[in-house]
């Protein structure tokens, strides 16, 4: 298998990969569409080393309770030196959603990419799942509010 | 008449009405609980993603075929082809789990399809890691093995679709109903809150009218009387207020029944309505037994209030036909005036009720009397006198006492009897008239107790005086009516027997007025007292009413002429023979006569002369002092006592 990982060249996943030197393929861009040259790349290292959070809930998706960790979007945003009001979240699939600034600051969404432990893989909901804290906010269990749980997230467009 | 005659009759609807209206909101109420968290359930549902994330996996499915398309033709690298692979994957554990899976499951095969789906999918890894890019047939092998559920898929997603708009319709159809439901709840609810309200104001109303209305006449109480002649001073106005005490319902009452004395007091009120019809700002009130009020408002002067009573007194004149028996009543009014008699109600009311006593001295029938202040003075005198003498009465002998007067034989100028009379040394006001002293003891219940003192004394002293060695002397003991309530006769045996004095030393003295009045209800008395052997006298003999035929059946053995008669005796234009009339008759009934009231020499000469027995007056001896009496007895000698009753007669 890590020889079939290893031919394959550049489809090489993080999950399957001890933490190596070299730094590892970029999972997020982060882009200022009023400026598109402004954009900042984030391998998963990169978004390791900023402080990591953790949400344990319920949510839609699932019947028992996982653990999901990773940085505060607002961190990455800062970390991205972005300071537009409206953050455009973009899936692999170009499935997009939209959030305000207040939103973020409110709720504070976390961009996990480990689940119990597990690093995300595009397979399940990886690289990236925006996790919303729905275990202390009854109203972010709200219809609405559960489609902003993007997951595959790939982009950030700010503006 | 303020709200008199409004029948507030007892239509009220049952308790049985009451219990169903409680229960219609109770139920009601519950059942509308129950419904709203139903709705609320309902509301709160949450249907879950399904339908679109079956649509999302359909989606992937046909962006994997063209991306393999894509690949098999170099356009697309193999990272995008695996991305597309790795997506769609990822698409199946959201159906597997959470809210969507539970759709998933409502759908026949739609769990187990997939199921066989993802496990076809992952069964493509190996396969899409090493496909080449150059490779048509592996690429077209994979497309087709992928279509295959891509269809079912696509037909999964359709089912879902409906079955979800079918649940979502028979939701909304559920909620139209509930909301229907609710409607009638609400309906009920509000009808039977509604009312329930108005059964409370109802209720409320009534009870306020009970508070201040007699239940027998519906008319006004005292309460409403009082607050309409409060209402009244309040504004300043004058008015009169006329207070009225049947005469005669007592009657009715014992002998109709109660029943009958009610209906009197209906058609009382009745009348006193009909009379009063042109005035309806006067408030005609019952304040309770036989008592009613009158308040005359406006009011101009005394006349006015004078020609008002007048009204009433002619409205009950005509008989009253109650149950086929004709009554008479008749009223006696007390009228005092606001302001000028009286300025707070609570006085107009007690001086009203004094006026009232008055008017019913004035005639036992009919008769109004304004109020004077004297009534005022003469009550609190009365009162003073009532609390005095039964203060009094604990030890009679520091303030009561007797004298005596001899009766005399006029024949023979001894003395026959001696007649007890009351004497009461009051400490402030004197010595108080025997008959205000009877008269207060009558009006405050006390008469027996002072009536069975009086006999006793007398019965003691007479003792006294023979053991003292007086002749025997037969005493005569005022009888008051209400002694008439007592077991007379035992109280007489008992008096005497403790005095150890013979029947023979005893008359008993009654009026003609309270004999009469008591003959029906007491019939036993006297005769009792004649077996007993003591001597009856009838007092005052004259100034009654009593008929001839009852003198007759009277067991009476003396009869005594009372003093008015004998006062003008000796005047040449009085009608001399009216005595004569009157001694005569006396002895035709084989009674003995005296004469009251002997001044001189010259009214004794007619007296006998008329061949009456026995004078008593101040010719012959004053009332005296016990003491005096012993003294007295030997010079005027006593008549020996005979036993027999014939010695009593005329001789």
């Amino acid at each position: 298998m890590l020889i079939a990982l290893l031919c394959a060249g550049s489809n090489v996943w993080a999950e399957d990969l001890p933490v190596a030197a070299e730094p590892g393929p970029v999972i997020l861009t982060v882009v200022n569409s009023v400026a598109e040259s402004k954009r900042y790349q984030f391998t998963l290292q990169d978004l390791q080393s900023l402080e990591s959070h953790t949400f344990t809930l319920t949510h839609d998706w699932s019947d028992s309770p996982h653990r999901y960790t990773g940085p505060l979007l607002s961190a990455v945003l800062e970390k991205a030196g972005m300071k537009g009001t409206t953050v455009k979240l973009r899936a692999l699939n170009e499935y997009f959603i939209e959030i305000q600034r207040p939103f973020i600051e409110k709720y504070q969404p976390i961009l996990a990419w480990q689940e119990d432990g597990l690093t995300l893989s595009i397979r399940n909901k990886g690289p990236l799942w925006l996790m919303t804290p729905l275990h202390q906010y009854p109203e972010l269990n709200e219809p609405a509010n559960v489609s902003k749980l993007i997951w595959q997230l790939s982009t950030i467009e700010v503006r | 008449m303020t709200g008199s005659r409004d029948s507030h009759s007892d239509r009220r609807p049952g308790a049985r009405w009451l219990v169903v209206i409680v229960l219609v909101f109770c139920i009601s109420v519950v059942i509308s609980m129950v419904q709203l968290r139903t709705t609320v359930k309902l509301l709160d549902y949450r249907p879950g993603t399904s339908i679109w994330a079956l649509f999302q996996l359909k989606n992937e499915y046909r962006n994997l075929r063209g991306k393999l398309l894509m690949y098999q033709n170099g356009l697309v690298h193999h990272d995008a082809l695996m991305m597309s692979y790795d997506i769609l994957w990822s698409r199946f554990p959201v159906l597997q789990e959470g809210l969507d899976a539970n759709q998933i499951r409502a759908l026949e095969g739609g769990a187990s399809l997939l199921n066989i789906a993802f496990d076809d999918l992952k069964s493509m890894d190996m396969q899409m890691q090493y496909l080449r890019q150059g490779d048509v047939a592996g690429a077209t092998h994979l497309r087709d093995q992928l279509e295959r559920f891509s269809l079912k898929i696509d037909d999964l997603a359709l089912t879902n679709f409906h079955h979800n708009n079918q649940y979502f319709r028979k939701n909304d159809q559920r909620m139209r109903a509930l909301q229907m439901q609710l409607g009638y709840l609400l309906l009920g609810i509000l009808f039977s809150g509604s009312f329930l309200l108005w059964m409370l104001f109802r209720e409320n109303r009534h009870n306020r009218y009970q508070a201040l209305h007699d239940s027998l006449t519906d008319m006004p109480n005292r309460k409403l009387l009082r607050q309409h002649m409060r209402e009244l001073a309040g504004s300043g106005k004058p008015f009169a207020l006329h207070l009225l005490d049947l005469n005669g319902f007592k009657e009715v009452n014992d002998t109709l029944g109660h029943q009958s004395g009610d209906e009197l007091l209906k058609a009382v009120a009745n009348r006193l309505l009909e009379s009063m019809a042109d005035s309806r700002n006067y408030m005609v009130a019952r304040l309770g037994g036989d008592e009613f009020a009158v308040v005359q408002h406006p009011l101009v002067d005394h006349a006015e209030a004078e020609e008002v009573a007048g009204l009433i007194i002619e409205a009950l004149t005509p008989a009253f036909d109650i149950d086929d028996n004709l009554s008479f009543v008749g009223a006696s009014i007390g009228t005092a005036l606001y302001p000028e008699h009286a300025g707070r109600v609570r006085d107009l009311l007690s001086r009203a009720d004094l006026a009232m006593y008055q008017a019913k001295k004035f005639s036992p029938v009919s008769a109004f009397c304004f109020f004077e202040e004297a009534f005022n003075d003469r009550l609190k005198r009365r009162q003073l006198l009532h609390r005095d003498l039964r203060d009094a009465l604990q030890v009679p002998q520091s303030q009561l006492r007797l004298e005596y007067q001899p009766l005399v034989d006029l024949q023979t100028e001894k003395v026959s009897s001696l007649e007890a009379l009351l004497r009461w040394d009051h400490p402030s006001l004197g010595a108080i008239p025997p008959m205000e002293a009877i008269e207060v003891a009558e009006q405050y219940g006390l008469g027996q107790q002072l009536g069975s003192w009086v006999l006793r004394e007398a019965c003691q002293q007479n003792r006294r005086w023979q053991d003292a060695g007086s002749e025997p002397v037969r005493i005569a003991v005022n009888i008051s009516p209400s002694m008439y309530q007592l077991d007379l006769v035992e109280t007489v045996r008992l008096a005497l027997s403790q005095a150890d004095l013979s029947a023979a030393c005893l008359t008993i003295e009654v009026t003609e007025d309270t004999t009469i009045k008591l003959l029906h209800e007491s019939m036993g008395v006297l005769p009792g007292l004649q077996q007993l052997g003591v001597t009856i006298a009838l007092d005052d003999f004259g100034t009654g009413l009593s008929s001839l035929s009852h003198l007759k059946d009277l067991p009476v053995q003396v009869l005594k002429i009372d003093r008015s008669f004998v006062k003008d005796l000796a005047s040449p234009e009085y009608c001399s023979k009216l005595i004569g009339g009157i001694i005569q008759l006396g002895h035709t009934l084989n009674m003995s006569v005296v004469a009251e009231g002997i001044e001189d020499s010259e009214i004794r000469d007619i007296l006998r002369q008329y061949g009456c027995d026995i004078g008593q007056g101040y010719y012959y001896s004053r009332p005296l002092g016990a003491e005096k009496i012993p003294a007295m007895l030997v010079r005027l000698g006593v008549k020996a006592l005979v036993v027999t009753q014939a010695e009593l007669l005329p001789e």
